[in-house]
């Protein structure tokens, strides 16, 4: 029997589902192509330097707050950027600090927290996470 | 001798809690050792015993000499909660006294638990004691024999996180009930929500928060924080509904979406978070700052009815004029 390999996985759920993410204007146009380093006057007081990380992924909130009703849905999420210490991603709705989400990025899956959550517009949030399961540096870097 | 006694009884401020005269009950033992501030060393010695009665001609003493504040040990902060909980039941059923009277107390007491537990940094007992302090405050509150500006007349202005959060519980309830939200849970909730809400300012640091002039790029980001620490502090509980963690997380979003954390609009900011802002800034504007005087009401009102329709919601805001112009 064939093993689905992770790759063919992300790609045959990204077919499933319709993204809902609505980018704004003076993004939509050149969003998937930004690379590299983000320069440093983009936001001078973090700490460690942050890298574009353009791509889409599956998000499925693992836990979520007692006072909170989610569903288990598959959502598919446009990933952001990248740091040492977090990863951002664009989402349809907001998310809150504390809940534990699963996301499936184009090279593996990761768990994070939710740490922080910036409104773009009523159907794009940029999401702040940071991983409970292993260091991003290596993803940082592929 | 008396003087070697002293030296054994003297603590450190760092290790002991401020908590004011008036919320000692005359003719009662506290239970609590009770220390005093030596305007020389700036040490603390010991006042009273713990089984010493405190008597009236003591605390007229102590206002004779200027003191207002006594001091406890940072360990007996619950009892001394005990204490006040019990006894504020009697004071606030003391129909002998004037609702200002009764109100007086009540804000005192709410300054002072909240200042204890705020300042002890256990969560859990900041939440259980807002809970009792809610239905205190609701209870008075629900009376109608008493005008809104006699309240506010009595309310202190210090610009503590303690007192700003006791006097914005109060204007809380009266903008609710005002805004014809009449359900006791409803205003029981919103009064230990208000209570709460400014809860994550715990862990900016006293430098930041009292710093006598503009903040910097850098402590405005701290500042910015305090709404999502509060959050992260009492989201897992399941003794605090939605809305209250929404009065927490969202009492800084401004109508127009500029405000924080997330900076959403109107139409996503909760109600009661809404009503927080109004009367938190409103609050604010006339306390004490440590850079100037309180604003006066009138010059307050200007202010806000600027900011009218971007910071405020216009029907919140119209609804909180009425009430306070009209008192
Ligand atoms: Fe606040
Ligand atoms: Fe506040």
């Amino acid at each position: 029997m064939l093993v689905e390999t992770y790759q063919a996985q992300l790609n045959r759920l990204l077919e499933q589902f319709d993204c809902k993410i609505q980018l704004p204007e003076e993004w939509a146009e050149s969003f998937f192509d930004e690379r590299g380093v983000l320069p440093t006057s983009f936001d001078e007081r973090r700490q460690f330097a942050r890298y574009h990380f353009r791509g889409k992924g599956i998000l499925q909130v693992q836990r979520t707050l007692p006072t909170i009703q989610r569903s288990r849905g598959l959502y598919v999420i446009y990933t952001f950027d990248i740091a040492r210490g977090g990863f951002a991603f664009l989402h349809t709705s907001q998310l809150f600090p504390c809940e534990l989400c699963e996301l499936w990025l184009p090279t593996q899956k990761l768990t994070v927290e939710i740490t922080r959550c910036q409104y773009i517009n009523s159907r794009c949030y940029l999401i702040g996470s940071r991983p409970t399961s292993r260091n991003l540096a290596t993803l940082a870097t592929q | 001798m008396s003087c070697q006694t002293a030296e054994v009884a003297e603590f450190a401020i760092e290790d002991c809690l401020p908590i004011h005269i008036n919320t000692l009950v005359p003719e009662q033992c506290i239970g609590i050792e009770l220390y005093i501030r030596d305007s020389r060393s700036g040490r603390l010695r010991l006042y009273r015993g713990e089984n010493i009665i405190i008597k009236e001609a003591d605390r007229q003493r102590l206002i004779d000499h200027d003191v207002r504040m006594l001091f406890i040990k940072k360990a007996d902060h619950r009892r001394y909660q005990d204490y006040l909980n019990e006894h504020l039941e009697l004071v606030l059923k003391d129909e002998t006294k004037s609702v200002a009277a009764r109100f007086t107390t009540l804000n005192e007491v709410v300054r002072d638990v909240m200042a204890t537990s705020f300042r002890s940094g256990d969560v859990e007992s900041t939440v259980k004691q807002s809970q009792q302090l809610a239905d205190h405050c609701v209870d008075l509150l629900s009376r109608d024999d008493y005008a809104a500006n006699e309240l506010l007349g009595v309310l202190h202005h210090d610009y503590q996180t303690f007192t700003h959060s006791a006097n914005v519980t109060f204007l809380c309830v009266l903008l609710s009930k005002a805004l014809g939200i009449t359900h006791p849970d409803d205003i029981q909730q919103i009064a230990i929500g208000a209570l709460l809400h400014d809860l994550g300012k715990l862990d900016i640091p006293e430098r930041i928060l009292t710093k006598p002039g503009k903040l910097t790029d850098a402590e405005f980001d701290v500042v910015r924080n305090h709404p999502k620490w509060g959050f992260q502090k009492l989201c897992q509980r399941d003794d605090i509904t939605n809305a209250q963690l929404m009065m927490v997380y969202q009492h800084h979003e401004r109508v127009d979406g500029g405000g924080y954390p997330v900076g959403i609009p109107k139409a996503e900011i909760h109600d009661w978070a809404r009503l927080t802002t109004v009367v938190d800034v409103y609050e604010a504007l006339t306390a004490n700052r440590p850079y100037r005087g309180p604003l006066r009401h009138s010059q307050a009102i200007e202010i806000m009815e600027r900011d009218c329709g971007r910071v405020f919601d216009p029907e919140m805001m119209q609804c909180w004029l009425r009430l306070i112009k009209h008192n």
